[in-house]
């Protein structure tokens, strides 16, 4: 009996860590699928430019043209959000570059052209496993288009909404060009807010030169671009809001150079 | 109070002190730490800006909404924000673990008290 009761103690000092391995193994699945879900990886991106050249009005340009040029490396131009069933992403950029021709001295709002150049490696969502995927050839492919593009052709229904000594705002609808994923789609912005301002002492703590304030709302399908995804429409919308903000200045680029803000210093991170 | 008893009130204290964890920092999807990359989109808006825009009408009426944000913090996330070790702290991985360690408690419990049963009616 003793032989045996030696047995069984042996048998069951081996038994609980059997137990306790087979527990393991019902629930590592679970977790590995989990994570696996979570950390889901499209093919690793080759690190597109942070930055591009800007765009540059034409030679050629009606006297008195006024050119305002995009401040940027500053506040946040442009958040966008999607808002999917399973997660809601927010991210955002301050790499937009590019200007805008005012239109005549009663209607500046009536831009008789702009350009604006958004680098795709600046957009960034706080998560770098994220922002490594929406820049692959899975998403924004980053590598193959490196900017989305917005050429004005020209604005539409101009509302004035206030008048100052030093300042005009508007209202009107963008009318131009959108170029995404190598896609190109005429587009109309409504609801666009303009502000011209005089330079004064007080737009000069902002930037040189007379500045514009220009904000804007719309939204985009990433279907209308040529992007498709598994993970649309569960955890990425098809349709992604955007929310703009420019400030533009008709300073020279040396002189808004030259009054920029000290660039932060460079990070480790920095794609 | 036995190990394994002690085990599970732990796990418990520990899942808790998550889920509280996870709700205030804002019940995110992903667990995500200050990020410079994030830091760099952004700046604080230049003092009076906003005085000087509410000024020429460019923040009146319901088009002048505030745009949405995204701010370069720590969120301690319902699942894994990546691979790496800080990004896989969340509620999930720490409900896991809880379980796995309760459950294996739980268990190797239980077959202690069956084969101190076993023992006991065979000495009878």
């Amino acid at each position: 009996m003793t032989a045996s009761l030696r047995c069984d103690r042996r048998s069951h000092s081996l038994g609980a860590p059997r137990l306790a391995i087979a527990s393991l193994a019902g629930l590592l699945p679970v977790a590995v699928l989990a994570t696996a879900a979570a950390l889901a990886a499209d093919p690793p991106a080759t690190k597109p430019p942070a930055s591009c050249a800007e765009p540059q009005p034409p030679q050629s340009l009606p006297e008195g043209t006024i050119v305002y040029r995009t401040l940027s490396g500053r506040e946040a131009q442009v958040t966008f959000t999607s808002a999917a069933p399973l997660e809601r992403i927010v991210g955002k950029s301050n790499g937009i570059v590019g200007f805008a021709l005012a239109g005549p001295a009663d209607e500046p709002a009536r831009l008789a052209g702009a350009t604006w150049v958004l680098p795709v490696a600046t957009l960034a969502t706080g998560l770098p496993l994220r922002d490594e995927h929406m820049i692959s050839s899975a998403w924004l492919d980053a590598g193959a288009h490196p900017d989305i593009r917005f050429e004005l052709t020209r604005v539409d229904a101009i509302r004035e909404l206030k008048r100052g000594e030093d300042f005009t705002t508007w209202s009107g609808t963008l009318v131009g060009r959108m170029t995404l994923h190598g896609v190109s789609r005429e587009m109309q912005v409504p609801d666009a807010r303009f502000s011209f301002l005089k330079e004064s002492a007080r737009t000069r703590a902002i930037a040189p030169g007379n500045l514009l304030f220009l904000k804007c709302d719309y939204a985009i399908k990433l279907s209308d671009f040529g992007i498709r995804h598994a993970d649309v429409p569960g955890k990425v919308s098809d349709s992604v809001s955007l929310s703009q903000m420019l400030r533009l200045s008709s300073a020279t680029p040396d002189a808004i150079r030259k009054a920029a803000p000290a660039p932060s210093p460079p990070s480790a991170t920095a794609p | 109070m036995t190990v394994a008893r002690s085990l599970h009130v732990i796990g418990a204290a520990v899942v808790a002190a998550a889920m509280l964890l996870w709700v205030a920092t804002g019940s995110e999807g992903f667990t995500r730490w200050p990020n410079e990359r994030l830091e760099r989109s952004d700046a604080p808006i230049t003092p009076g800006e906003s005085d000087l825009l509410a000024e020429a009408g460019f923040t009146d009426e319901a088009i002048a909404s505030p745009m949405p944000n995204i701010e370069s913090r720590f969120a301690f996330g319902l699942v894994p924000g990546g691979p790496d070790p800080r990004h896989l702290l969340s509620l999930a991985t720490t409900i896991l673990l809880v379980a796995v360690l309760s459950g294996s408690a739980l268990l190797w419990s239980r077959r202690r008290g069956a084969h101190a049963a076993l023992t006991t009616s065979r000495a009878l």
